[in-house]
C-alpha cells in the first residue's frame, strides 16, 4: 500500500488527513484518490496529468518536480505528501 | 426580477439584497476562495459558482435556488493526451432546454445536458481559422468570456474571445465562423486581420437580436446586422474614453448601452483618476457621462468585464478595488454600497 498524506489546509475540501491506496506509480497513486471522492485527483493534477503548478508533491520526502515522470514506479510502503506551494497563495 | 445580486470576488461569493434603497450582504460562501465567475441559472433553477483555487485549480459548484447548499460538480476538461489544461472558467450560460454552456481559458466551449455530470468539448472550435493563434489578453492564455444565445434562433450563438474576436455558430455550436468585419486590432502589425481581435465583453440584445454591443480593447463597437459588420463608435461625442472592459444593456431598448471607462490599455485607470459611468441612449451616436456619487479624485477603480449588471433602473458595478457602486436611477447618481469587499470579478442581478 502507498500512504498519501495531505496538508492540513486541505481538510476544508477533504476531511481525511491520510489515506492508503494500491498503486505502483506516483500517477496511479494520485488517480486512485478518486475512489475516496470523485474528482479528488484533479485537485492535484492538471487535465494533462501534470502536477499542478502550485501543488508540491513529495515522494518519500523528495519533492517531485512537475517535469519528473509521474509514471515512475514506487515501492510498497512509500509515502506521498501533498502540500500547497507558497507560490500559489 | 428579484432584488438580489450575486457577487463573485477574489475571496468568496456574496449575495447582496436591496431593501428600501439600501444594499446588504445576506449570505457569503467559499470564504477566501476566488470565485471567478457566478451565474444564476433560471432554467435549471440554481446558482453556478466557478472557483479558481490558488493551489487546487478550477472547480465548479451548483446550488439549487438562492438558499441551496453548494455542491461540487465535475469540471469541463481538455484531452489528457493533449497539451491544454483548464485554467479558468470565464462564462456560464444556460439555454432554454437547460443545456449549460461554459467558456474557458484556454478558449474553448463546453456544454452539459446533465447539469454538470458530464461535459462535451465542442471540437468545432478547434477547426476555426487561426485557432492555434489565439492569444492571451490580460491572462496567460486566450479566454472565451462571452456566450450570447440568440433568443429566437435556438441553434445560433455568438462567442467573444480574448484574443481572437467574435465567433458565430448557427448549428448549435457544431461549427463556427469569425464575424469580425469592421473591428480594429491596432496591437497587431496588420490591423485588419481575419482574427486576432480583442473583444473585452460582448452582449446580444435579448429583444432586438440583430443588435450586439462590444467593449473592445480598441474601442466601443456596435452591430445592427447580427455581427455581419461592426461599427466603431470610439469617436462619438461625449465619451470619457472608449477603453474599458464591461458593457451593460437595457432589456427594453437596444439603443441604450452602459460602459465604465478607463484611460487606455497602457494606463488601466479612470480618466483623471475620477470614476465615470458612460451611457448612450441613441444607439451610440452620442454618449453622456455620469459622475454623481462616484469618487472624483485619487480613484483607481477598474470595472472588470463581468462586473456590471443592469436590472431595469437598478445598476450595480463592482471594481478591482472592492468597491460596489449602486444606482437606482439608471446611472444618474450612484452610492458606494460597499467599499472594502475583495476584488470584484463578477456582478449579476438574479433573473427569474
Amino acid at each position: 500500500m502507498i500512504s498519501i498524506q495531505f496538508t492540513s489546509n486541505f481538510q476544508v475540501i477533504f476531511p481525511q488527513s491520510q489515506v492508503e491506496v494500491e498503486a505502483t506509480t506516483v500517477l496511479d497513486a494520485l488517480k486512485a484518490l478518486d475512489q475516496f471522492q470523485p474528482g479528488l485527483s484533479k485537485y492535484f493534477l492538471e487535465d494533462n496529468l501534470k502536477i499542478r503548478k502550485h501543488v508540491n508533491v513529495f515522494v518519500n520526502s523528495q519533492m517531485w518536480d512537475a517535469d519528473q515522470d509521474l509514471n515512475h514506479e514506487i515501492s510498497p510502503g512509500s509515502k506521498i505528501h501533498i502540500m500547497q506551494a507558497l507560490s500559489g497563495g | 426580477m428579484s432584488s438580489t445580486a450575486i457577487i463573485g470576488t477574489r475571496k468568496g461569493l456574496f449575495f447582496v439584497k436591496e431593501e428600501n434603497g439600501k444594499l446588504k450582504v445576506t449570505r457569503s460562501e467559499f470564504p477566501g476562495v476566488p470565485v471567478h465567475y457566478c451565474y444564476y441559472d433560471s432554467v435549471n433553477g440554481g446558482i453556478w459558482a466557478a472557483l479558481s483555487h490558488g493551489h487546487w485549480g478550477t472547480k465548479l459548484h451548483f446550488a439549487k435556488g438562492l438558499d441551496g447548499e453548494f455542491e461540487e460538480r465535475s469540471c469541463p476538461a481538455f484531452d489528457p493526451e493533449g497539451k491544454k489544461s483548464l485554467k479558468n472558467i470565464w462564462s456560464i450560460v444556460s439555454d432554454s432546454k437547460g443545456r449549460v454552456y461554459i467558456g474557458s481559458e484556454p478558449a474553448m466551449l463546453f456544454s452539459s445536458d446533465d447539469l454538470g455530470e458530464s461535459w462535451t468539448l465542442h471540437e468545432g472550435m478547434e477547426k476555426i481559422s487561426g485557432y492555434d493563434q489565439l492569444m492571451g489578453g490580460g491572462s496567460d492564455e486566450s479566454c472565451l468570456h462571452s456566450i450570447c444565445l440568440h433568443p429566437e434562433k435556438e441553434n445560433s450563438l455568438y462567442l467573444g474571445i480574448s484574443v481572437g474576436g467574435v465567433l458565430l455558430s448557427e448549428d448549435r455550436a457544431e461549427t463556427f465562423q469569425w464575424v469580425n468585419k469592421g473591428m480594429k486590432a491596432d496591437f497587431l502589425p496588420d490591423p485588419d486581420p481575419e482574427m486576432g481581435f480583442d473583444p473585452h465583453r460582448l452582449m446580444l440584445h435579448p429583444k432586438d437580436p440583430n443588435v450586439l454591443w462590444q467593449q473592445n480593447h480598441c474601442g466601443i463597437y456596435k452591430s445592427t446586422d447580427g455581427a455581419q459588420s461592426w461599427i466603431d463608435l470610439s469617436d462619438r461625442p461625449g465619451l470619457d474614453s472608449a477603453f474599458g472592459f464591461c458593457v451593460g444593456l437595457d432589456e427594453e431598448d437596444s439603443k441604450v448601452a452602459y460602459f465604465v471607462p478607463a484611460i487606455s490599455d497602457v494606463v488601466r485607470a479612470p480618466v483623471n483618476s475620477a470614476v465615470s459611468f458612460q451611457v448612450t441612449k441613441d444607439g451610440g451616436e452620442s454618449f453622456h457621462t455620469f459622475r454623481d456619487g462616484l469618487p472624483q479624485e485619487n480613484a483607481y477603480d477598474l470595472c472588470l468585464r463581468h462586473a456590471l449588471s443592469i436590472n431595469k433602473d437598478k445598476i450595480l458595478f463592482g471594481t478591482n478595488n472592492g468597491n460596489l457602486y449602486y444606482s437606482s436611477n439608471r446611472g444618474e447618481s450612484f452610492e458606494a454600497a460597499f467599499q472594502s469587499l475583495p476584488t470584484i470579478y463578477c456582478v449579476q442581478w438574479v433573473r427569474d
